[in-house]
């Protein structure tokens, strides 16, 4: 097995033996990035001195006896989570040459955790998008089929955990952005309950559905990354304070007494036969493996979720992203007056889907059309949470499709919005009701991966990765890898 | 002093002289506080009810636009106009739920205020802080005159 193939557990244990060297295992993902990067283009930013000197400061540490599972491992950050002193650009022209001046709190906390940092990685600007085609840069390619998109908008990401150029990753979900991409690259992604993870110093998109959240080859490694990014901080005042369990103590046994539902609204319309085929099988798996399974369940305000994320997020965004003013920070032109010197920064520094979505979200809160348009929309999204605070009460987790298809070809959807805002259909309403969704490798479609959604109850992050990891005892699909990683 | 700073943000930039016409020519006047334009062309007035629109004219566009202090080319105004209006036809959808009994929901575990002690603490550095600013005069961000003569 070459060390690019490793796990976290399977790392750290190696490191723990001192078998293996950070320093070593470190060079062994530069020398990966180096191989395969210029085809698949996860990265932004690759910064080897940096990942060099923090798996030296690790190897000391190992030396002296401490321990811990991310200790020495290597990493990567998608480029919105700010980085003290590393560019952070958010895949655009308006970030592109900013250097943040102080670090997330998710990588401070991986930091002290002794996790060494490779680089940033490429996403959809401003995480608005579902293909990383978004990207003021270049597009993230799909180690699976270089011709086909990662997903996104956390692609480089999760394309970077399926080359072996990162043992795990951390993107952030406003709408699906960790879970699709990691099932269209055959990866486990998580989004954890809102509030559950600090978003300080994660670059904001809409604040109400924004959540920080790991890739990774294992459901195990999923949970080790959640233990050590969770909890309450006092720079986020969303962050909730709620105890953080010890996830990784929480996985293993079957799965009898688990109660599960099947949203039927999740099997949609257009769905690739392919995938519905294998998501059945891996349901029927979960019953094998000691789950009751109920088919029919409904979550009947499924198919207005669509309506209510495109109102609310753009809503929240057109908010977040008037701080972009040519300014403070960022991309600056010049024109002969204030105001235009700003519209000219804004309309040139930002692509066209971040201006899609500023022009929603302004006409949708402009005077005259907030009731109908933005109020509207959160009162049904109480109809949405309703819907998902009634099945917890009768179910354990739902089981769905993470996406409804299989990866698309680059550039087959990038002039039709409506036809890639349906790609999140079913990851969206996870976010509208704030609970917990993680994706895990379910199967091939045309040796394309497939991805199975388990969503918990808030803050029961426990079960989600109780089912997933069960799952992955009794399967092998995590463990396939693209044709790419043998190049 | 000044033209050293407009030299390093030419440099940050990799600036570029812009494609993007000045607004007076995309048909926006350029008042701060220019009231008259906000409604005057614009066909759904506020305060006229849930007017449901489902295409956008082009003044709304640029309109909405300016709100945003978006600038926008004319081929973005088009394109922007076409896709905005397909899009807000799907919301549609939403007329169809009676939510007159139904609250909002803005966040979703309803958290009240947050508060904690206001125990000083140190800031940031100023040259930090002013590391990324495109102009930078001293210890100020460099900025165009807000109100001109």
């Amino acid at each position: 097995m070459d060390l690019y193939d490793l796990t976290i557990a399977e790392a750290s244990a190696r490191l723990a033996r001192r078998e293996l060297s950070a320093v070593e295992l470190t060079q062994a993902h530069l020398d990966r990035i180096a191989t395969v990067d210029g085809h698949v283009r996860a990265f932004v930013t690759v910064t080897p001195e940096v990942a060099l000197e923090a798996a030296a400061a690790a190897d000391r540490r190992l030396a002296v006896g401490e321990r811990g599972p991310l200790l020495g491992v290597p990493m990567a950050l998608k480029d919105v989570i700010s980085t003290r002193g590393i560019r952070t650009t958010c895949s655009s022209k308006m970030l592109e040459h900013f250097i943040p001046i102080y670090d997330a709190t998710v990588v401070t906390k991986l930091y002290a955790a002794g996790a060494v940092l490779l680089g940033k990685t490429n996403m959809d600007e401003f995480a608005m998008g579902s293909s990383c085609e978004n990207s003021a840069f270049f597009p993230t390619h799909n180690p699976w089929d270089l011709d086909r998109v990662p997903g996104g908008s956390s692609g480089g990401s999760a394309a970077a955990v399926a080359a072996g150029e990162a043992i795990y990753t951390l993107g952030s979900d406003t709408g699906g952005s960790i879970r699709q991409p990691a099932s269209l690259c055959g990866v486990v992604g998580l989004k954890p309950t809102y509030g559950r993870v600090s978003r300080f110093g994660l670059v904001a998109f809409a604040s109400s559905l924004d959540q920080i959240g790991p890739f990774t080859r294992t459901v195990e490694d999923a949970a080790i990354v959640l233990e050590a990014i969770a909890g309450r901080d006092p720079n986020d005042s969303t962050s909730a304070d709620v105890p953080v369990p010890n996830f990784r103590a929480a996985l293993g046994g079957d799965l009898r007494g688990l109660r599960l539902g099947v949203p039927k609204e999740y099997f949609v319309r257009g769905m690739q036969p392919g995938v519905d085929a294998a998501l059945r099988a891996a349901i029927r798996e979960l019953e094998a493996l000691g789950a009751t399974v109920d088919w029919d369940v409904s979550l009947p305000h499924t198919e207005y979720a669509l309506a209510v994320y495109y109102l609310v997020a753009p809503s929240e965004a057109s908010a977040n992203l008037a701080r972009y003013d040519g300014v403070k920070y960022g991309f600056s032109a010049e024109a002969p007056t204030m105001w235009e010197e700003m519209e000219r920064t804004r309309g040139l520094g930002f692509g066209p889907e971040v201006k899609r979505r500023i022009m929603l979200g302004t006409y949708a809160l402009s005077a005259g059309y907030y009731d109908a348009y933005y109020l509207k929309a959160q009162k049904v999204r109480t109809l949405i949470k309703r819907d998902f605070d009634e099945a917890f009460a009768r179910y354990d987790a739902l089981v769905a499709p993470t996406s409804p298809t299989v990866a698309f070809r680059l550039g087959e959807k990038l002039d039709d919005p409506l036809q890639m805002y349906l790609s999140d259909v079913c990851t969206l309403p996870i976010n509208i009701a704030g609970v917990c969704g993680l994706s895990v490798p379910a199967g091939l479609s045309d040796g394309l991966p497939v991805g199975l959604q388990i969503i918990g109850k808030p803050f029961d992050e426990a079960t989600i990765l109780r089912i997933g990891h069960a799952y992955q005892q009794a399967t092998h699909w995590h463990t396939l890898r693209p044709a790419l990683a043998r190049a | 002093m000044a033209g050293d700073n407009k030299g390093d943000r030419a440099k940050q930039n990799g600036r570029t002289s812009s494609t993007i016409p000045p607004r007076a020519a995309a048909g926006v006047s350029d008042g701060l506080l220019d009231e008259g334009y906000a409604w005057t062309d614009a066909p759904h007035r506020p305060g006229a009810g849930y007017t449901w629109s489902m295409s956008l004219t082009r003044d709304d566009v640029l309109h909405v636009a300016r709100l945003a202090r978006l600038g926008l080319t004319d081929e973005e105004v088009e394109r922007m106009q076409g896709q905005l209006s397909l899009i807000l036809e799907q919301f549609e959808t939403l007329r169809r739920l009676d939510t007159e009994q139904v609250p909002p929901t803005f966040q979703v575990f309803a958290t009240t205020n947050v508060f904690r002690d206001d125990e000083p603490r140190p800031s940031f550095p100023v040259d930090d802080v002013l590391q990324n600013a495109p102009l930078r005069e001293g210890d100020y961000l460099r900025v165009r005159a807000v109100l001109e003569e």
